[in-house]
């Protein structure tokens, strides 16, 4: 219970902040708007005949991405930033908790830059949608959120330590998108590469969320499968992590200069 | 006179980059750029098919101008400001657009490499045929490019001193110019009033020139698209030192300066 309210007043606060923010309004609202634009006038006219896996979907993800990585990344910059790092971290409540209230409200308002990218590729380009189990999108967006979670708890703790957070977190959007598949097929990359890409949760939460609207590539089980593998590798790394920095910040006491 | 303008210059690049390590220094200017370039033209080839990506390598590379000049130079009264040193640039008998021109040199040449550089590492990738290009039009191409890009990047940083939604705003600047710069798609296949818009951005027609130096030869298009963009980019400048000249008016009656 105690718990719950942490995360509860952690989420409801990370909210009201993050909408007082003018970058994330862009994130939000405009972002989508333009992605959408730049990837529906590259398909438009291209015949490949993946318009709504890959522009509907595709900016919907990667709007997805870029709000959910760039908040959760970058508000431990503004907690360094605001002189609130260090008391947050050794305050009685688990920073653990705390992080995963921030994350969980970064998640919320970030379904809204999904629903508006998808809102915005219907509207513009009017693609004609087959969906053909509603559950199993249902399903798949669901384990696509939680999968993009696991990985904003990663990414917010492997850039705790780390002065230059803005830089990478930057460095992050791109390599993921295109790692990942958010927008074109991975089996377009080197085999060399689609190696690295099949152990990103994300890689394979898009797969999932793409096969009710394909019904082609993987299958929903093939997808599955690994999908809860990288989640659960990533969960318990995202715990290694946690060890290392609270270590670390508690011997050296640099949390607030690193 | 000349050599201050270039030690300022120099003193402004240290002050943009000395904080990075020498991985950071890559993985920001280097990586960033590369991937972004990567992914655009794995969209293209996806898209496509077996076609020359030539084209998608060459405006992508120049559409990377705009991480360093509209970000870089968006930014820079807000760094100013962060750093107090606004209220002595203000205050100074200086020529503001000595200050604005010596700001903006390195981010010339940082644009300048990064596209030669993306542009070389994805040509290699993508296979574009490096024989047919002509260099010299490729130099003046980029140079143009980043010179326009600059004067906008300064135009819309002078807002700074008005708003604090800048990074909204250079956000929304850097995907328009993507989106009018034909880098990705053709700029006719956006409606008529887009078409008009896309004239007003840098990119357009330097992009265009750009692909002019895969196998040709200085021709009056040529000279046409530079002349454009360079006009462009000198517009830029003289409305960006106009309009900082009004804002700093307006911001020393109101004492509004260092209010965000």
């Amino acid at each position: 219970m105690k718990s719950a309210s942490v995360i509860w007043t952690s989420m409801t606060l990370q909210m009201k902040q993050t909408f007082a923010r003018n970058m994330f309004k862009f994130t939000l609202f405009v972002g989508p708007l333009l992605t959408t634009i730049v990837l529906g006038e590259m398909f438009r006219f291209s015949g490949a005949d993946s318009f709504v896996a890959y522009v509907v979907l595709g900016s919907g993800i990667w709007s997805l991405w870029n709000s959910i990585a760039f908040s959760s990344a970058g508000d431990i910059n503004r907690e360094r930033f605001t002189n609130t790092l260090s008391i947050i971290f050794s305050t009685p409540a688990d920073f653990r908790k705390i992080l995963l209230g921030k994350i969980f409200g970064n998640t919320i308002l970030s379904m809204g830059s999904f629903f508006l990218s998808v809102f915005f590729a219907i509207i513009l380009y009017r693609p004609t949608i087959y969906v053909a189990n509603w559950g199993l999108l249902f399903v798949a967006l669901i384990l696509t959120i939680a999968a993009f979670i696991i990985m904003s708890i990663f990414i917010a703790y492997l850039l705790t330590l780390s002065r230059k957070t803005t830089i990478w977190m930057n460095c992050l959007e791109v390599p993921f998108a295109l790692l990942c598949g958010f927008v074109f097929p991975i089996e377009n990359l080197p085999q060399v590469v689609q190696y690295f890409s099949w152990a990103f949760p994300p890689t394979w939460a898009v797969r999932l969320l793409r096969y009710p609207v394909t019904e082609t590539g993987y299958t929903f089980t093939e997808a599955l499968i690994p999908l809860l593998i990288t989640m659960a590798v990533f969960a318990l790394l995202a715990g290694f992590l946690y060890k290392a920095i609270f270590k670390q910040a508690k011997v050296l006491g640099t949390l607030d200069m690193a | 006179m000349i050599s201050r303008f270039f030690s300022q210059s120099w003193l402004y690049a240290k002050a943009a980059n000395a904080g990075l390590g020498l991985t950071e220094f890559f993985a920001y200017r280097a990586g960033i750029s590369i991937t972004t370039l990567i992914l655009y033209v794995l969209i293209a080839r996806y898209t496509q098919g077996d076609v020359d990506l030539t084209r998608w390598v060459m405006g992508n590379a120049f559409a990377l101008c705009v991480y360093e000049c509209i970000f870089g130079m968006g930014g820079y009264f807000n760094a100013e400001r962060f750093n107090g040193r606004l209220r002595s640039i203000i205050a100074s008998p200086t020529s503001k657009l000595v200050v604005i021109m010596s700001s903006s040199v390195p981010s010339v040449i940082i644009a300048f490499l990064t596209v030669t550089g993306a542009f070389l590492i994805g040509g290699l990738i993508f296979g574009v045929p490096f024989a047919n290009l002509n260099i010299p039009m490729f130099a003046i191409s980029i140079t143009t490019a980043a010179f326009a890009c600059v004067g906008l990047g300064l135009l819309f940083g002078a807002f700074a001193l008005l708003t604090d939604s800048m990074y909204l705003i250079l956000n929304a600047l850097a995907t328009l110019i993507m989106i009018f710069s034909g880098a990705n798609f053709p700029v006719s296949q956006l409606p008529i009033f887009a078409q008009y818009i896309a004239n007003a951005f840098p990119l357009f027609r330097s992009v265009a020139a750009g692909n002019l130096a895969m196998g040709g030869s200085f021709t009056p298009e040529f000279a046409r698209l530079i002349l454009g963009e360079a006009a462009l980019g000198a517009i830029y400048f003289a409305a960006a030192l106009a309009l900082i000249k009004i804002i700093e008016r307006t911001a020393i009656k109101k004492a509004t300066l260092e209010m965000f």
